[in-house]
C-alpha cells in the first residue's frame, strides 16, 4: 500500500522548539481530518470538538516524546484515538471497540478499494461507512483520510499488524458489498 | 464523482471556523503557559539563590560577619588616614637617590658603548669575491701553455 509523502516537510522540529507559527501550520494541516476521524468514532459534534482540543493539548505537551518527525501525522491520530477510547471507557462503551471476530491471517496486502461517489450519494456513503463495526470503520477511515500504511494504522490504533490487515480487508469487502447493494 | 476522502472532509467543512478558534485557544493557552513557566523558573532562580545564600551562609553566623565587617571598616579607615600623609610627592625625592639613578644610567650607557666597539673589532672581514668562470678559463689556458 503506497504511502503519500507530504509535499512540503512539516515544521515538526520548529514546533518542538516552541514556535507557535509551526504549531499553527501543523494543526491547520490536520485539524479537519482529525475531526472527521474522531467524529466517525464518537458520532457527536461537541464531543468530537472536545476530543480534538484535548488531542491538540496533549500534542503540544508531549511532542518531545515523538522520535520520528516523519510520523507526526500518525502520532497525532494515535493521540486522538486514545482520547476516543478513554471517552468510551468513561461512558461504559469500551467494548464497542473490541473486534467482533478474531483476526484471521490475510495473505498479502488488502486489495485496493476504488469507490467514487456521486455528490447526491455522499450521505448514503457516510451512512454505509457508519454501519461498519467501529474497529473496521476506524481502520478504513484512516485509510481514506490520510492514506496511512498498515503499519501507521497499527500505530494509531495500537493493534497488531495482522489484526489491522484483517480489519482493513473485512472493512473494504463489507463496504463494497453494502455499496453494491444500494438501490 | 468524489473520493471517500473528499466526501468525509466536505461533510465536516462547516466545522472549520470552530476548529480554527479551538486551535488558536489551545496555542494561546499552551504556548503562553509554557513561556510563563519558563519566566517563572528564571525568576525563581534569580531570587532563590541569593535568598538561600543569605539564609544558610550569612544569617546563622551574623555576629561573626558583623565583627569581620567592623574589622574591615577599621582597617580601611586606618589605611586611608595613613595613606594620605605617607605618600611621597615626586618633588620630595631624596637628591642622593637621583644622583645614584644618574650614575646607574651613565654606567649602563658606557657598558653598551664598549660592547658595541668590541663587536665591531671581533667581526670578520668581508668574504673574498667568488671566482668567476672567466678567471678559471684563463687558468686552464695558462696550464695548456705550460704543456
Amino acid at each position: 500500500m503506497p504511502t503519500v509523502a507530504e509535499p512540503v516537510p512539516l515544521p515538526v522540529a520548529a514546533a518542538r522548539a516552541g514556535s507557535a507559527a509551526a504549531w499553527r501550520v501543523l494543526f491547520q494541516r490536520y485539524q479537519l481530518p482529525l475531526y472527521a476521524y474522531v467524529f466517525q468514532l464518537v458520532r457527536h459534534e461537541q464531543t468530537s470538538l472536545d476530543l480534538v482540543q484535548e488531542s491538540f493539548i496533549r500534542a503540544v505537551r508531549h511532542l518531545g516524546g515523538l522520535r520520528d518527525d516523519g510520523k507526526f501525522g500518525s502520532w497525532l491520530f494515535g493521540i486522538a484515538h486514545q482520547q476516543c477510547i478513554q471517552h468510551w471507557r468513561k461512558s461504559g462503551r469500551e467494548k464497542l471497540f473490541d473486534d467482533d471476530f478474531p483476526a484471521e491471517p490475510i495473505d498479502g496486502e488488502p486489495g485496493p478499494i476504488e469507490i467514487l461517489v456521486r455528490a447526491e450519494q455522499a450521505a448514503a456513503f457516510r451512512k454505509k461507512l457508519a454501519q461498519l463495526p467501529p474497529t473496521q470503520c476506524a481502520a478504513l477511515t484512516l485509510f481514506f483520510l490520510e492514506d496511512f500504511s498498515l503499519e501507521e494504522i497499527a500505530d494509531v490504533t495500537g493493534a497488531p499488524l495482522g489484526t489491522v490487515k484483517s480489519r482493513l480487508h473485512h472493512a473494504k469487502r463489507a463496504l463494497k458489498k453494502l455499496w453494491e447493494e444500494q438501490p | 464523482m468524489k473520493t471517500p476522502k473528499e466526501i468525509l472532509l466536505e461533510t465536516h467543512q462547516v466545522m472549520t471556523p470552530r476548529l480554527d478558534k479551538l486551535r488558536e485557544d489551545v496555542l494561546a493557552a499552551e504556548l503562553g503557559r509554557n513561556s510563563d513557566a519558563v519566566s517563572e523558573k528564571r525568576r525563581t532562580i534569580f531570587t532563590a539563590i541569593p535568598l538561600k545564600l543569605w539564609n544558610e551562609l550569612i544569617w546563622p553566623s551574623r555576629r561573626a560577619w558583623a565583627g569581620l565587617a567592623a574589622v574591615w571598616v577599621a582597617l580601611a579607615v586606618v589605611h586611608f588616614s595613613q595613606g594620605s600623609s605617607s605618600n611621597p610627592s615626586p618633588s620630595a625625592l631624596d637628591p642622593q637617590m637621583i644622583a645614584a639613578w644618574d650614575e646607574q644610567q651613565k654606567i649602563l650607557e658606557q657598558f653598551v658603548n664598549e660592547r658595541t666597539q668590541v663587536a665591531e673589532k671581533v667581526s670578520l672581514p668581508s668574504a673574498p669575491p667568488a671566482t668567476s668562470g672567466k678567471s678559471a678559463e684563463s687558468f686552464y689556458a695558462n696550464e695548456n701553455d705550460w704543456a
